[in-house]
């Protein structure tokens, strides 16, 4: 027996804002344009440093340094789709970002996990995916599933048995961001057609996208560029993210980390659609801030991410954005800092999908709770956002005539109908035998626990469950 | 309909807060000659606890509660003239119950009284920025054995004292308990002024008052 799948609420805004002006906007476009035709980048992939000499680069072989003119670099990404569906297991998980709505994922991939039963820290395991994916597939909040940590007790091609987990385990799209060298993609490619289970569907609705990080400051990775290379040719979205650090890996200033993510990024989407015209790519900006006395990674203010959307806007392509993500090393204070007003200001600005629900210690840590508790915050963002309906029903001034002065309006039949309507929490707020409120922690972990116990999502069919088993199988044959 | 059937429907129009329905009910009951105590107890008694089991379980919300207490007292109107002589309806205790003097606000005292109300309590609502006199006077009036104070501001606070201290002058001490709340008030500060109780909100307010007067334990109010 299994238990349907809540519906997906993606964060719906009744209005937007603008962060950049136009003219800031051309600042940034006519430094990548710079940036990329006279610093440019550094491409250790003979297959793609071919692909951009093909397109009218300029590319040091010896050095495998890519330059790129900026007609060359617009031509590319003209071939590239403003908008495109990525599928879940049945429609009703689409994410179609041509919609004026944000979708959010979980944040990925730890390598530490509070375990869900004993509630001590060890290290992540291919069950901390499969659960944290049926916890994901039951929240609403949550459009789509990043494996969260690491499969580390399958030393063989992790990264594909995190796709089994997740597959097997939410309706929900995945997309992964540990699949990045050329021969795991194929595999995965694989895993995902059989979810499909059409070529067309794989196409058009793909049940899984590659995020892709660029290295810091201006160079790509050989193995992850040939896998995005392998996505792309088989449809299968593949987003470039690049983590600049603001004081080491990027000048210590905002401007100057965002000119230098965002020329890493244009560089590969630029490849990808050279390459294969009108392959689907997003844009993904994460930077982060060097921690002045350690050198740590910490996380930006959430405007930060905001400008990475209105970057990707500009370039004509969809973006994932930071949207949630936590230094903190526990739940509490710190952790809820953040998350949802950067999920609040980037859905304002018009984001199609984030990611970052979940994970604490700056992405490295699955804690069983903070999924539920990240939701809340998620919650609070998208009832921020969606505006106010002024109906006649909702103006109610006929009851508030009704009721008059100094009347009250709890014995109304309208107060009755609203507050039933109303998405009251199931985890802030609720009451205890004293009168007070019970603790968030304890309610999120009582939810978690409820969920483990009680939801299991619509398997795949055995048919497919065997095929992705031969798969694996395959795989870790091959790569052993 | 048969007999059963009325009771039945009495306590239906209780449980979805039907006023009207609840009214014309207890009308066509008596009509028909049914016994005006049973329409109360195997009806309307019934509504009312299913109705507080259902805001215990989270079903219900407060406007519920209230709706659902407003059908009862409508079809309360109706049968309480027609209970006979020997016939008294079962109540848990009498509550005088008013905002102090100064203070206007009277929602959350209004809420109380529904909710004892709907719990078995008959309830002398006497208003907000009523003097200590005034509770005083109702106690005497009603021979209650419970009275509940509300105050929202500091300012007015004091003035719970003052209605313990008038009792206390008038004889009327013993035979009283006395309940505190509102939002500047504490367990200690009911400590504090001889209060014998006090309650963060309606749904204590109930529990308390149940306390106050040796009722049985009550699911989803007193657990």
């Amino acid at each position: 027996m299994f238990t349907q799948t809540p519906p997906i609420e993606p964060i719906a805004p009744a209005y937007h804002v603008r962060i950049l002006t136009d003219e800031q906007l051309e600042q940034f476009r006519a430094g990548t344009f710079q940036l990329l035709e006279r610093t440019g980048i550094q491409c250790p992939s003979e297959r793609a440093l071919d692909i951009y000499a093909e397109h009218g680069a300029d590319v040091d072989f010896e050095n495998r340094i890519v330059r790129l003119p900026a007609d060359v670099i617009l031509d590319a990404l003209a071939q590239a789709p403003r908008h495109y569906t990525m599928g879940g297991r049945s429609e009703a998980f689409d994410l179609d970002l041509s919609k004026p709505v944000t979708y959010e994922a979980t944040d990925g991939t730890g390598t530490k996990t509070i375990d869900y039963a004993s509630r001590e820290m060890r290290a992540s395991i291919k069950d901390d995916v499969a659960k944290s994916a049926r916890v994901a597939d039951y929240l609403s909040s949550i459009s789509f599933y990043w494996p969260m940590v690491s499969a580390q007790d399958r030393p063989i091609a992790p990264s594909l048995h995190e796709l089994d987990a997740s597959f097997n385990n939410t309706l929900k799209h995945v997309q992964t961001p540990t699949v990045v060298e050329e021969t795991t993609a194929r595999y995965a490619i694989e895993m995902a057609r059989v979810v499909a289970e059409t070529e067309e569907s794989l196409r058009s609705r793909p049940p899984l996208s590659l995020l892709i990080c660029t290295i810091a400051p201006l160079a790509q990775d050989a193995g992850a560029m040939e896998a995005a290379l392998v996505a792309a040719e088989a449809g299968v979205p593949v987003g470039f993210m690049s983590m600049p650090n603001t004081g080491s890996t990027a000048p210590a200033t905002i401007a100057g980390t965002l000119a230098v993510g965002d020329a890493e990024i244009v560089s590969a989407l630029v490849l990808i659609n050279m390459a294969f015209p009108g392959a689907p790519v997003y844009h993904s900006f994460m930077p982060g801030m060097t921690h002045p006395r350690t050198g740590a990674y910490l996380a930006h203010d959430g405007y930060v991410y905001a400008i990475g959307v209105e970057l990707a806007h500009m370039w004509g392509v969809p973006t994932l954005a930071g949207t949630f993500g936590s230094d903190a090393h526990t739940l509490g204070w710190e952790a809820g800092m953040g998350g949802g007003l950067t999920s609040f200001l980037c859905a304002l600005c018009g984001a199609e999908t984030g990611s970052g629900m979940g994970l604490l210690q700056g992405s490295t840590l699955l804690h069983p709770d903070a999924l539920v508790l990240d939701a809340e915050l998620y919650r609070r963002a998208q009832s921020d956002a969606a505006g106010l309906d002024t109906s006649p029903d909702h103006l109610a001034l006929d009851v508030i005539h009704a009721v008059g002065p100094r009347g009250h309006y709890l014995r109304e039949r309208h107060t009755r109908d609203f507050l039933r309507k109303t998405d009251f929490s199931d985890v802030v707020h609720i009451t205890d035998e004293k009168g007070g409120y019970r603790d968030p922690f304890l309610v999120a972990r009582q939810k978690t626990d409820w969920i483990l116990e009680n939801h299991h999502p619509e398997p795949l069919s055995e048919s497919q469950q065997a095929e992705l088993t031969r798969i694996l199988e395959a795989a870790e044959n091959e790569l052993t | 309909m048969t007999t059963a059937d009325y009771f039945e429907k009495l306590a239906q129009a209780v449980i979805v807060g039907e006023p009207e329905q609840a009214e014309e009910l207890a009308r066509t009951a008596l009509a028909q000659g049914l016994d005006a105590l049973e329409c109360i107890d195997r009806g309307l008694t019934v509504g009312m606890k299913r109705v507080g089991e259902l805001f215990a379980t989270g079903e219900y919300f407060l406007p519920d509660l209230i709706i659902g207490a407003d059908a009862m007292k409508a079809a309360l109107a109706v049968l309480e003239p027609a209970l006979l002589d020997n016939q008294q309806r079962d109540v848990l205790g009498r509550v005088v119950l008013g905002t102090v003097e100064g203070d206007i606000h009277d929602i959350g005292k209004t809420l109380v009284g529904t909710m004892l109300t709907a719990n078995g309590f008959e309830v002398m609502d006497i208003g907000f920025d009523r003097p200590a006199g005034e509770f005083v006077a109702a106690v005497e009036e009603t021979n209650a054995t419970l009275v509940g104070a509300s105050t929202l501001l500091t300012t007015t606070m004091q003035q719970q004292k003052k209605i313990i201290e008038e009792l206390t002058s008038a004889g009327l001490r013993d035979q009283v308990k006395v309940m505190v709340g509102g939002a500047p008030t504490a367990q200690a500060w009911a400590d504090e002024i001889g209060a014998d109780g006090y309650a963060v909100d309606a749904i204590g307010a109930v529990a308390l008052a149940r306390r106050l007067v040796g009722a049985e334990p009550s699911p989803g109010i007193d657990d």
